[in-house]
């Protein structure tokens, strides 16, 4: 769900530890006769093309995909003097390049299939949303709620021990507010990342892939690539379903390419040409009719990633007609919070 | 071999012992009592006699009304013993005995236990003949069935040594404690490393003091050469330091050749200097180095003249009270007046004015004066080098003390801390030997300074010679910072799968001594949650991080924002294992209580410092 990235934003104000970046040492484009991945699968005549910071870009026999670098044999070999020049990272445009699409299901199939995954009309119907979790690594996770309602009517409030952070959009436009432990009074004012400045899209409560009929949107399956779940040493391979609209905005979508009761994996945002952000999500729970994820990691590709653990969530929360408008101003002394 | 060290093996056999007497009732309540007279008519039938086996005889004596108060009368005992509160023991066994009689018969197992508990609490006593009144007294009793009572037989040898020692009669008395190290080691509830070392040691203090040392050595050594004592080096190790450590007050020689055997077999191993059980032989060999000795601490020249030293005296004592009443500044006042004082009286180039000047400042310390204490440390260093030298025993103080004042401090100084404990530790081991007991705590916290510096294995040495220190001394408590210390060199290493089972024990001894209220308990057990959920483990965690909301919560309140970050977490943590329906209830529980919590002006326990 979109506004989820909105909260993700928000936590990167806060100084939460950046991610581990791995370092990968394989010897590029040079043919193994065979690997055994440490999930137990055997590939035959592998080589390797591309490397990144967590997955590997390879071919093997009867496939081609990114592969986890923690899935990799720990005795690969490395061998700086026979590494390939670096390659820029641009994943799912190299999965292209492999890719045999005639083998896939169409993208139409696959964007309704993700949805009806999710809960199909009922996410669809869906009135509001509260979310009550932990953003950052784990263990050392900031208290977080969200509430989140269409179109595009969010409220994330952030819990510290000193005070709390509010940060807001509803029919009035952005806001911020924080309330200092032991006082009174909350302190309004304009958001620090106006929404008014993202495109309406990005914000809105429900993902382009969802109403790509609405939004007269051109949906292609653009490659296939293994995701790694969360708590877990096997990978899934997903489908790359990209969403371009019109004006040109573009997101992909990777969709399990062999469990079709299980909605997309990730979702990368596009500027141009360029990844901006990665949103993983993971640990799904059903929750009555919908099948919704409890962790979400957010990357907006400058080394730092955030992850948000959700551990309850409320559907169609009773919300006053004043939650998203924010706090009266300080003179008025209202008391909203 | 010290009397403490004597009983706590005794009482652990008769602990393992103890199971077996009650254990005994319920199969003696189905075994056929011929000498047992008949309940009384009417009673109705016991717990005991409603589960025995169908066609069990019926004429069983009913103990079952008592035995929650012969089982707390059992309790009792052996905590007197443990104390070597003797005569309580003692009298507490025969009430147990007059109890177990009352009912009119006899119950076998419980008459037994309460006999051994006689011997244990005579030998202690050093009663000779009611020692042997009482051994002879078991073995009436063991005699129609003695193989059933063989567990008992270790205690009738213990009870014979004590006698033989007693006496003077210490080859006798060797041979007992043999026969009891023999008895234990076919017994399977008391094969236990810390009884049969005791009956080794006893054994060959016994051998010793009866003028046989070569035979007292080879005991020893025909020990050591059991297979089981030689899984690997580790355990050889281990194995002479425990022997060495229960011998040393008796046998410093035999502790000796024990040490430096284990310290050979240490150096052996690869990177022994940060090799734990090597460290220990180290300490050891330091230790029983230093017994040998028979040095004594240093002189100082701190004695003033009678008068002014009981002015002095009463100053301290007052400035200390005020301290304890939180009037700090009013305690500097009269730790000035001391200064004068010591001024007057010795001159302000005397040791004695140097050391009252190391007071002032660790008051001025306290008062938040901190650069005035730190001024005053390095006058008092300078003193006492300008009148003893640079490696005066009396300096050892003023070092540490101004080590403290500058790790604690708000400026980052690690690398100046350091070097003031190397020279305090140089300083003790001149006078005191290596790895001397008084020398633990700043090892531990040097290691910390060096771990700041990323001087890994300095760090690492020094925390291991703090924790090595203290289990040869038998002080494991003492050296918890050090074992957080280790997990937190690992941690900062990105060692994190080897941090474990260094949080988990200082965690363990701090629970231990300082209580789960005590803040570093709660900070050490909120890191063992937090290494657990690292390492993949959330639901190992669980109850760990259940404990700590608990506490929080009795010590904070509930509407405490302490109480409410760290269910907050726990909320969290439930969704990490999938157990949303705790989850759920708990976050809901916490949503209604935000307001409430945020109301509130953060409370003075909150310590933002601590990771949540």
């Amino acid at each position: 769900m979109t506004p989820m990235r909105r909260a993700l934003l928000l936590l990167m104000l806060l100084p939460f530890f950046a991610a581990p970046c791995f370092s990968a040492d394989l010897v590029l484009n040079r043919l193994f006769p065979m690997v055994v991945l440490k999930d137990g699968r055997v590939l035959k005549n592998v080589t390797f093309v591309a490397s990144g910071s967590s997955t590997a870009m390879a071919k093997w026999d009867g496939g081609r995909g990114t592969i986890p670098l923690d899935l990799l044999p720990d005795d690969l070999g490395a061998s700086p003097a026979a590494a390939a020049p670096p390659v820029e990272r641009h994943e799912s445009a190299a999965a292209v390049a492999f890719f045999d699409k005639s083998k896939a299901p169409g993208a139409q199939v696959l964007a309704d299939r993700s949805l009806s995954a999710e809960g199909g009309q009922a996410l669809i119907a869906l009135g509001a949303i509260q979310f009550q979790g932990e953003m950052g690594p784990i263990g050392e996770g900031t208290p977080t709620m969200m509430v989140a309602a269409p179109p595009n009517f969010r409220l994330t409030e952030i819990l510290l021990p000193q005070g709390r952070l509010i940060e807001g959009f509803g029919p009035k436009g952005a806001w911020s507010a924080a309330q200092k432990t032991g006082g009174a009074a909350a302190m309004m004012k304009p958001a620090a990342h106006s929404p008014a400045k993202r495109s309406d899209l990005e914000e809105s409560f429900i993902e382009p892939l969802w109403r790509w009929r609405e939004l007269n949107a051109t949906l292609a399956v653009i490659g296939e690539e293994l995701v790694t779940m969360q708590n877990s040493t096997t990978s899934v391979r997903t489908y790359v379903v990209s969403v371009t609209l019109p004006d040109g905005s573009r997101w992909d979508y990777l969709i399990p390419a062999d469990d079709p009761k299980m909605p997309y994996l990730v979702k990368r945002s596009y500027r141009g040409e360029k990844i901006v952000a990665t949103e993983r999500r993971s640990r799904f729970r059903r929750i009555g009719d919908l099948m919704l994820p409890m962790q979400y990691e957010y990357d907006e590709g400058n080394g730092r990633t955030v992850e948000f653990r959700i551990f309850r969530v409320v559907l169609n929360p009773p919300l006053e007609p004043e939650t998203f408008l924010g706090p009266p101003s300080p003179e008025q002394k209202g008391t909203h919070l | 071999m010290t009397s403490a060290g004597k009983f706590v093996a005794a009482v652990a056999a008769l602990m393992a012992l103890g199971a077996v007497g009650l254990g005994y009732w319920f199969l003696s309540a189905s075994r056929p009592a011929q000498t047992v007279p008949q309940p009384p008519a009417g009673a109705s039938p016991t717990k005991s006699q409603a589960s025995a086996p169908v066609g069990a005889p019926a004429n069983v004596v009913d103990f079952g009304p008592i035995m929650a108060q012969l089982d707390a009368i059992q309790g009792s005992a052996r905590s007197s013993l443990q104390a070597e509160h003797w005569d309580e023991a003692a009298s507490l066994a025969q009430q147990g005995l007059k109890l177990v009689e009352s009912r009119g018969g006899v119950h076998e197992p419980l008459r037994i236990l309460f006999l051994a508990f006689q011997v244990e609490a005579a030998s202690g006593a050093k009663r000779f003949p009611e020692t042997a009144a009482y051994i002879q007294a078991l073995l009436d009793q063991m005699k129609e069935s003695p193989a059933q009572w063989q567990d008992y037989m270790v205690t009738v040898h213990r009870g014979r040594a004590a006698i033989a020692e007693g006496q003077a009669r210490y080859l006798d008395a060797a041979d007992e404690w043999g026969q009891a190290l023999s008895s234990a080691r076919h017994n399977p509830k008391l094969a236990r490393k810390d009884i049969e070392v005791f009956y080794l040691a006893s054994q060959a203090n016994a051998l010793t003091r009866g003028q046989r040392p070569a035979d007292a050595k080879a005991v020893i050594e025909t020990e050591l050469a059991l297979p089981e004592h030689n899984q690997n080096n580790s355990d050889r190790i281990e194995y002479r330091l425990y022997v060495a450590r229960r011998i040393r007050d008796d046998n410093l020689p035999i502790a000796g050749w024990l040490a430096k055997d284990a310290l050979a077999i240490g150096r052996k191993l690869p990177n022994s200097r940060l090799n734990l059980d090597a460290v220990e032989a180290e300490a050891a060999l330091a230790d029983i180095d230093y017994r040998a000795s028979g040095r004594a601490e240093p002189e100082s020249q701190s004695e003033s003249n009678p008068e002014a030293a009981k002015a002095m005296d009463q100053l301290k004592k007052q400035a200390e009270e005020l301290t304890d009443s939180e009037k700090p500044k009013a305690a500097l006042e009269l730790m000035a007046k001391r200064l004068s004082i010591a001024e007057q009286a010795d001159g302000k180039d005397s040791v004695v004015y140097a050391l009252s000047l190391d007071e002032f400042a660790t008051t001025a310390s306290a008062a938040g004066l901190v650069d005035l204490g730190e001024k005053a440390y390095r006058q008092s260093i300078s003193i006492i080098e300008a009148k003893e030298g640079r490696e005066a025993y009396d300096l050892t103080t003023p070092l540490n003390n101004l080590a403290d004042l500058l790790y604690f401090g708000s400026t980052d100084r690690s690398s100046e801390v350091e070097m003031l404990w190397q020279r305090s530790l140089a300083i003790f081991e001149k006078y005191e030997g290596p790895l001397h007991y008084d020398s633990l705590v700043i090892r531990a916290n040097m290691g910390y300074a060096q771990k700041h510096l990323k001087h890994w294995d300095q760090a690492e040495r020094s925390f291991k010679e703090a924790i090595a220190i203290a289990q040869w001394h038998g002080n494991e408590s003492e050296a918890s910072s050090a074992w957080f210390g280790m997990f937190e060199l690992r941690r900062d290493q990105d060692r994190l799968s080897e941090a474990e089972p260094f949080v988990m024990r200082s965690f363990d001894l701090r629970q231990h001594s300082l209580g789960m209220r005590h803040p570093k308990t709660r900070m050490t057990l909120n890191n063992v949650v937090w290494l657990k959920r690292q390492l993949g483990k959330p639901q190992e965690a669980v109850p760990f991080l259940e404990q700590l909301a608990r506490v929080e919560a009795e010590i904070y309140g509930p509407d405490d924002m302490n109480t409410f970050m760290r269910q907050w977490d726990l909320a969290g943590l439930y969704g990490e294992v999938g157990d949303w329906g705790r989850a759920d209830e708990l976050g809901r529980d916490l949503e209604s209580r935000a307001a409430a919590v945020y109301a509130h002006p953060l409370g003075e326990g909150f310590d933002s410092n601590v990771p949540r």
